[in-house]
């Protein structure tokens, strides 16, 4: 997962892009389109978008301000995406955009063939595509669900390459209350922490702390004392405060560091950086595990707090142990980890920065060279 | 004495200004990553740091030295270290797998600090560093300015050119800082690297111990710290794509910045900078140590306030290293005022006040560096002459 400009991008990018992003609330959902236009302006290609915009509502909990918020952006949204179609059509130019909207409910998302057959469904071209995923509006887990459906996609060799950009918050709100609720839950197998870590052995644990302070402090105290755990604090490279926000919010994973011999602190000033820490990690723990031949059962677990991206790293990271596992007759099960619901207190994020865009390393995504 | 924490600081700027978190952190950080112990005791932790500083200032500003020292920005060695290696897979990244960062490839020189390539190599995991026939050992770039000038000076017929061939076949030329705060030292450096770059490959032309058309090295500067200020300094002199660092501060970060971002109050800023010109005024104005009144003046020149409120070329940060307190830092965080001889305790205005983080200086006397001289004496044509002779013998 290695940050690339947005002229590396443009150059990787096949003739055929799905675009796949969601628009809410935040007002840095709608940056994803200022990706778009820059690939469209640079028009030495032809090239024949589908977007496809998610908009994730959460059936129960709908609060009348931020729906107010997000139907504007959409709005917003469609407005620049007509004016970006009438450019592209006075100038003569071959490019074509299709637009699908389609709205999930978090509580009864769709099936993996279902959104798999939406997004292929006009794709006339034979050549391979190249996926752009903006994750900046979407929840944890419907990024893990669009993730399965992209491997997919990339293994059957439909799709060329794996792209992510996220858009970073101006800021997050001050009122400072905690927007995770709920039990700690493994998210890729659906169960509980302690239901997950029933009978196992030995752990090795990985969390990366994000703007809720009291989260992986509960991670931490939750690890059983066969775990090793290595947590990860993230301070941008070029944001030094909007790190220590962060780490503020987590101090006391400090003091808990302190009082226990198996858990190390580090810290990653990049996703790239902490992208490759974590899968080196993960590699070199399966790998002395592999070494190992006992029958003791173990756990691989993420925790990707923060920030969004490593959320991606999480993925790439728990699909890689499960490969491993089953190619060496490895018992081990791995889990992502986060809570199993969250509140909404606030805005959740106040205005926008910079555009980060990813490369994803299709060897570590589908485990070419295990 | 008078209390440390005075009890008219207001429940409301506490916690307008998230003091507590941020003591509480600093508290964290700093008894897992102690900083060095104060004069007086063997251990302090940082509330007692605060606390003794905040005895020795006066009552008014007491408030805005809370919210001051609250805001250090204490970076431990762990991140210190992160810092280096991001940088390293930032220059890798830069290098794009043309070249690599091993001493096979790359000369590297420090900026003001002969242990950074040592450091250097061992945290970034750069081997070869003792291989003298890849690593020629000049360590900066007046070593190389030295070498030169030692060359010119003896003019032998068959002088020893080793070391500079040695550096002549490195395909990137690597300048390390540990930190670039206001980018004066490590812009000065690049620009003498580049006159000698002009020197020794002079254009069209290839020396006989290089494969043709070889291009002359690449300067590159990896810094572990940086500064939005810095970056602009260096700006002019190297293209962006060529500078990689570890971890950057913007202007936010600057007190003496209109753009200071550090407190949550306006008003609480401008206590915090009344502050620092009062202790400016009180303790480096009629300044007594010689070595330091050469220091201000240099800083003066420089465009720095005579008072030296915001420390070196009024720079303002509040950062505060493991291993020392910056001299761009606000000096109420570093500074020891020095106790003058022959004057009473009770006049002696800087004896008692011990910051939380006394700053140990790296240089005491401030002297000129040889360099520019020497440097102009190498680009005299006579002497660009003789070293192109030398190298270029089939000229």
């Amino acid at each position: 997962m290695i940050e690339i400009g947005i002229n590396d991008l443009i150059s990787e990018l096949s003739k055929k892009i799905v675009f796949v992003s969601s628009v809410n609330y935040e007002r840095r959902s709608l940056e994803s389109l200022k990706t778009i236009n820059k690939i469209i302006l640079n028009n030495s290609v032809n090239r024949q978008f589908h977007i496809y915009r998610l908009r994730v509502d959460n059936k129960d909990r709908r609060i009348s301000i931020l729906e107010a918020k997000a139907k504007s952006h959409e709005e917003e949204y469609d407005n620049y995406e007509a004016r970006l179609k009438a450019r592209i059509a006075k100038e003569g130019s071959e490019t074509k955009i299709k637009d699908t909207k389609k709205t999930f409910t978090l509580d009864d998302l769709p099936g993996k063939d279902n959104i798999r057959s939406q997004l292929i469904e006009s794709n006339d071209a034979k050549e391979p595509f190249s996926i752009v995923f903006d994750i900046t509006a979407l929840p944890r887990r419907v990024i893990l669900l669009m993730m399965d459906v992209f491997v997919n996609f990339l293994e059957k060799s439909e799709a060329k390459n794996l792209f992510i950009t996220y858009t970073w918050p101006g800021r997050y709100p001050f009122a400072g209350r905690s927007t995770n609720t709920g039990a700690l839950f493994v998210e890729n197998v659906k169960r509980r922490l302690p239901e997950f870590l029933d009978g196992v052995d030995e752990i090795q644990s990985i969390v990366t702390a994000g703007r809720d302070g009291s989260i992986s402090r509960l991670f931490l105290e939750s690890m059983p004392g066969n775990a090793n755990t290595d947590t990860f604090f993230y301070i941008k490279k070029d944001d030094y405060l909007f790190g220590l926000n962060s780490i503020l919010e987590n101090a006391n994973v400090l003091s808990f560091v302190d009082s226990n011999s198996r858990t190390r602190m580090n810290y990653f000033l990049s996703v790239s950086r902490g992208y490759e820490l974590i899968i080196s990690k993960v590699k070199e723990t399966l790998e002395v595990w592999g070494k190992e031949h006992n029958n003791l059962k173990r756990a691989l677990l993420i925790a990707p707090f923060g920030p969004k991206p490593m959320m991606i790293t999480a993925y790439i990271a728990e699909r890689y142990s499960r490969l491993f596992s089953l190619k060496n007759s490895l018992d081990c099960r791995s889990g992502i980890v986060h809570v199993s619901s969250i509140q909404q207190n606030d805005l959740y994020s106040i205005g926008y920065k910079n555009t980060s865009c990813y490369r994803i390393s299709l060897d570590d995504l589908l485990g070419r060279k295990l | 004495m008078s209390q440390p924490f005075s009890k008219t600081i207001e429940d409301d700027f506490i916690d307008e200004e998230d003091i507590i978190a941020k003591f509480q952190y600093l508290e964290n950080v700093t008894e897992r990553y102690p900083y060095r112990p104060l004069s007086n005791s063997a251990a302090y932790s940082f509330s007692d740091r605060v606390g003794n500083a905040m005895t020795k200032l006066p009552e008014e500003h007491k408030r805005a030295a809370l919210a001051l020292f609250a805001n250090t920005i204490y970076i431990p060695d762990p991140i210190l270290d992160e810092a280096w290696r991001e940088a390293t897979y930032s220059i890798r990244k830069k290098l794009n797998g043309k070249s690599t960062v091993n001493f096979l490839d790359s000369l590297y020189l420090a900026v003001d600090n002969d242990g950074l390539i040592n450091i250097f190599s061992g945290v970034a995991n750069i081997e070869g560093r003792e291989d003298h026939n890849l690593n020629p050992g000049f360590n900066s770039v007046s070593g190389i300015i030295n070498e030169l000038f030692t060359l010119i000076e003896s003019k032998k017929q068959s002088p020893d050119l080793q070391k500079i061939i040695t550096m002549m076949k490195k395909k990137n030329w690597i300048i390390l800082s540990d930190n670039s705060i206001s980018g004066g030292s490590l812009a000065s450096d690049i620009k003498k690297l580049m006159k000698i770059r002009s020197i020794l490959y002079p254009k069209g032309e290839t020396a006989p111990f290089l494969q043709k058309d070889t291009q002359p090295p690449q300067i590159y500067a990896v810094v572990q710290l940086i500064t939005e200020q810095a970056l602009l300094t260096l700006d002019e002199v190297l293209p962006k794509t060529n500078i990689a660092y570890g971890l950057e501060f913007d202007e936010g970060m600057r007190i003496s910045s209109g753009r200071c971002s550090l407190f949550n109050k306006d008003s609480t800023r401008e206590a915090v900078r009344k502050l620092c010109e009062w202790f400016g005024n009180n303790f480096f104005l009629d300044q007594h140590n010689p070595n330091f009144r050469a220091r201000i003046r240099e800083h003066v020149q420089k465009g720095g306030q005579d008072n030296y409120a915001f420390g070196w070329k009024n720079c303002g940060y509040t950062i505060v290293t493991q291993n020392n307190a910056l001299s761009n830092s606000v000096p109420v965080i570093y500074h020891r005022p020095p106790s003058v001889e022959g004057v009473s305790s009770d006049e002696n205005r800087g004896a008692a006040y011990e910051p939380p983080f006394p700053r140990i200086e790296s240089r005491i006397y401030h002297e000129i560096s040889p360099d520019s001289s020497r440097l102009g004496i190498i680009e005299e044509w006579k002497n660009i002459d003789y070293l192109q002779t030398c190298l270029y013998r089939n000229k």
